[in-house]
């Protein structure tokens, strides 16, 4: 195996890792602050394609422009999630937890059949049409570099929010309310917490990420109704081996499972790639199930009374 | 019937229990008290099986539980109940205790005949319908009491049943007490309220900061020194 | 009680008897169609809930062991010969293996991690199914020739499928009756009320959902071999694909979890659904029927999380020893 195969699979394993990262952040972040797994989080990614997809038919607006509508749009739309469907399922028994949001996985994902059909759609830009080549670097006994173009702003971009988005957690008083109540809600109420708007706010913020994710994924993916389900179990994986609710950890998995991907797909094919890091998924699981940056006893903990209790 | 030996717990970097050693004799009713964080409850999960000792075993009849599930301690005549309740909140009453009757019966129909005794004898009989999450506070105690009871234990660990409970409810926990030591069950219990613990044990531990202080009867260990230092503070010892 | 107990037991012959003697009179082959589904995704709900209804580990990955029975029977028959009754048993001692497998590695996982596990579990048998074409000839899929013959589970009419069907149905409903009134019903309920309260009560609570797992699994996989002789035509989208997992557990949710009859109420009230919706719009409508399902599964979770038929066990029959 060549050295310049190595580079280029390695380089473009964490442009598709920075992808993952941005897309899981919001999962691990409701998971993290109200104990759910959002499993229509693909769906709402599957969404935010879409209206991209649509603005660029219909407006010309350019993909990358209409995360100034996606942003808004979906963080409302995220709200308006939370209090219609997710704040009822808050305390309640597992099977509620788990599908209400598998429900609503389902009916997002037939009503975008029902209304844009089965359809593969894609936006192709002129401009991010031809890659970037580096090198040769012939110091370094390297040959040409291919770089994606679409990949390379979706990755900087990605990594970039992401980054933003561990300071504002870290150093916001917003950020930190909320990190207060994923780690003691009770004590979180005590001290004058609005435990209710955290909620809100968190969950809407996931979603809002995954708006983004959407608008930097239209150029290079195809969009269809069941790709967030494609998308949605590659977060999953990401999530669990970063450590429920850890923004570092989506971060690192997410690069690490994009290069297994990569370097999978073109070994093992591209039909089997999924197949491996499932094995890392459920390795990950029994091995280490609170994750690489998560807390330890957060899998075994989840013993959250209800409210009325 | 039950001896602990050099027993010690860690969480974390943290000791929560230092060296524990005393022995519990058949027909006794034991106490056990320290101040909040003693480590009480810590110990009764190290007896039942829910954490493992760091240094120490525990033997229980003979047998060395140390490494035991609680499953199995239970199995074997030692059951436990839980400070914070623990009802099946989805089932009635009486088969939250045929659940426990369960371990020890054959069939489901053995163990609902052995339910029916033990709600007769905790005085539950009327409350056999309810859900467990409908249930009062006095009746939740009153509650794990039975399930224990229904296993059939030799030795039963009480967690602060009395805890909580209105007078009235008190003296007829005090009285069950009493007629479960009567039919010849061994007795460990946590209390806070001093007054009732000191009534009804033969003996008494107590604990502080994860050290056990003091061992007993009941007058010995309310005079001992470090005891009231525990509850009081060192400045209300008399010199 | 003892009357109210006859009045129970009249009901419950009269609507086997329905079940049991109404298809001889329907001649039409769509709507037999339909009580076959019925039966097979009454039965497979059910098999679904003795692990996640009763034992409270909600399986997102029971796909894996349909699609094994579905499989392993039929690959048995076309390579070697064996008929599909001998080759059946075969699929569920697999998938109970492999349930009891994915039990000593995942039962350490709380609810929604046990859920992600099995959720990858069911994806990754997906994934071989799609693409070990050696074995399974991928998305082409498997024929088995249309002979009839009873040594080989093709029957000549629907009417065939249809009782051995309620038969599989039956056979289940019994099965969830018997552990409803078993130590292990018992034990399973107590162990999803309150794991620590269970243990300290002394139940084995490893070794009781892994029975149940062991139980459900080769239900499972018996019913997707049944399955599979009624399609004479498997693929990995047919029989495999992880939505089949979902479906179940939608069924068993809406009619009831936790309770004998539930799952298969919930398959009674979806498959004439969407045998309605199929007549009536055909294609036209791509994913309504999924819509619909989706909205009623969250009603039915806001507004009635006993399912349709725990409410009403709830109303008409609530101390019945019949209708559990």
């Amino acid at each position: 195996m060549s050295s310049t195969l190595v580079v280029q699979l390695v380089i473009s394993g964490i442009l598709l890792g920075g992808i993952y990262a941005l897309s899981s952040i919001g999962l691990t972040l409701i998971f993290g602050v109200m104990k759910i797994v959002n499993f229509a989080h693909g769906e709402f990614l599957m969404l935010a394609m879409y209206v991209s997809f649509w603005l660029f038919h219909w407006a010309h607006l350019d993909p990358y422009l209409s995360m100034l509508i996606s942003v808004p749009l979906f963080f409302i739309i995220g709200i308006l999630t939370y209090k219609v469907f997710i704040k009822k399922t808050i305390g309640a028994p597992i099977l509620s937890q788990i599908f209400v949001t598998v429900g609503l996985s389902i009916i997002i994902e037939n009503l975008a059949l029902l209304f844009w059909s089965a359809d593969f759609r894609t936006v192709s830009l002129s401009y991010l049409s031809r890659p970037i080549i580096l090198g040769p670097f012939s110091g370094l006994g390297l040959e040409e570099i291919i770089v994606n173009k679409a990949r390379l702003i979706a990755f900087i971009l990605g990594i970039s929010l992401s980054i933003a988005f561990y300071l504002f957690m870290r150093f916001s008083y917003l950020g930190k309310v909320i990190r207060a109540t994923s780690q003691d809600r009770t004590t979180a109420l005590l001290m004058g917490i609005n435990i209710d708007r955290v909620y809100t706010i968190s969950f809407a913020m996931g979603i809002l990420l995954v708006g983004i994710a959407g608008a930097l994924m239209i150029p290079i993916y195809t969009v269809h109704p069941f790709v967030g389900f494609e998308f949605v179990l590659i977060m999953f994986v990401v999530v669990v081996l970063g450590g429920m609710g850890s923004i570092v950890g989506a971060v690192v998995a997410g690069l690490f499972i994009g290069v297994v991907e990569v370097f999978s797909g073109f070994f093992i094919g591209p039909e089997s790639k999924q197949a491996v890091y499932f094995l890392v998924f459920i390795a990950v699981l029994v091995l280490k199930p609170s994750g690489l940056f998560g807390e330890k006893g957060e899998e075994e903990l989840e013993r959250i009374e209800a409210i009325g209790e | 019937m039950l001896e602990v030996r050099n027993v010690s717990k860690w969480f974390g970097g943290n000791p929560v229990l230092k060296d524990i050693s005393f022995e519990i004799h058949k027909g006794e009713i034991v106490g056990l008290i320290g101040p909040n964080g003693a480590g009480k409850t810590t110990l009764f999960n190290v007896i039942s099986g829910f954490y493992r000792p760091k240094t120490g075993d525990i033997f229980f009849q003979g047998e060395n539980i140390s490494r035991l599930t609680p499953e199995d301690i239970c199995r074997r005549g030692l059951c436990r109940t839980f400070q914070i309740t623990k009802p099946f909140s989805n089932l009635t009453v009486f088969k939250n205790v045929v659940i426990g009757a369960l371990s020890r019966e054959k069939g489901i129909r053995e163990a609902e005949n052995k339910a029916e005794e033990i709600l007769e004898l905790v005085e539950m009989t009327p409350k056999r319908d309810l859900l467990g999450r409908s249930l009062t506070i006095a009746d939740r105690k009153r509650l794990e009491v039975a399930r224990a009871l229904a296993t059939s234990p030799d030795l039963l660990l009480l967690d602060e049943v009395m805890a909580g409970l209105n007078p009235n409810e008190l003296k007829e926990m005090i009285a069950l007490v009493k007629k479960l030591s009567q039919r010849g069950i061994t007795l460990f219990v946590i209390e806070h309220i001093m007054t009732v613990i000191m009534g009804i044990s033969h003996r008494i531990i107590a604990l502080d900061h994860g050290e056990q202080i003091c061992v007993g009867s009941p007058c010995d260990v309310a005079e001992d020194p470090k005891v009231l230092e525990a509850y009081l503070g060192e400045d209300y010892v008399a010199p | 009680m003892s009357s109210g107990g006859k009045r129970d037991g009249i009901i419950l012959l009269a609507g086997m008897a329905v079940f049991a003697l109404l298809p001889l009179f329907v001649k039409n082959d769509f709507y037999l169609d339909g009580f076959i589904l019925i039966f097979v995704w009454g039965a497979f709900a059910g098999a679904w809930n003795i692990i996640s209804g009763y034992g409270g580990m909600v399986s997102l990955g029971h796909n894996a062991f349909f699609g094994i029975g579905a499989y392993t029977s039929t690959l048995l028959f076309l390579r070697q010969g064996v008929s599909p009754w001998i080759g059946m048993w075969a699929g569920a001692a697999i998938a109970s293996a492999l349930g009891i497998v994915l039990g000593v590695i995942c039962f350490r996982l709380r609810s929604h991690y046990f859920a992600l596990a099995t959720l990858a579990f069911g994806q990754v048998a997906s994934i071989i199914a799609l693409n070990w074409r050696g074995l399974t000839e991928g998305a082409e899929g498997l024929t088995l020739p249309i002979r009839p013959g009873f040594a080989k589970m093709i029957f000549a009419t629907k009417l065939g499928y249809v009782y051995m069907g309620l038969g599989l149905l039956v056979a289940v409903l019994l099965i969830t009756y018997l552990i409803d009134n078993s130590k292990l019903g018992y034990y399973l309920v107590a162990f999803r009320e309150n794991e620590d309260a269970a243990r300290a009560l002394g139940v084995r609570t490893g070794r009781v959902r892994l029975a149940a797992m062991a139980i459900s699994s080769a239900l499972s996989a018996l019913i997707g071999s049944f399955y599979a002789q009624y399609l004479l035509y498997i693929d990995p989208s047919s029989v495999i694909r992880i939505q089949i997992a979902v479906q179940v557990a939608l069924f068993a949710i809406v009619g009831g979890v936790g309770t004998v009859f539930g799952p298969f109420v919930g398959a009674l009230i979806f498959i004439p659904i969407t045998i309605f919706l199929r007549a009536r719009l055909g294609t036209a409508l791509p994913g309504l029927h999924m819509v619909i399902y989706g909205g009623i599964l969250i009603l039915v979770l806001f507004y009635m999380p006993k399912g349709i038929y725990g409410m009403l066990r709830e109303r008409f029959f609530p101390s019945s020893r019949i209708f559990k």
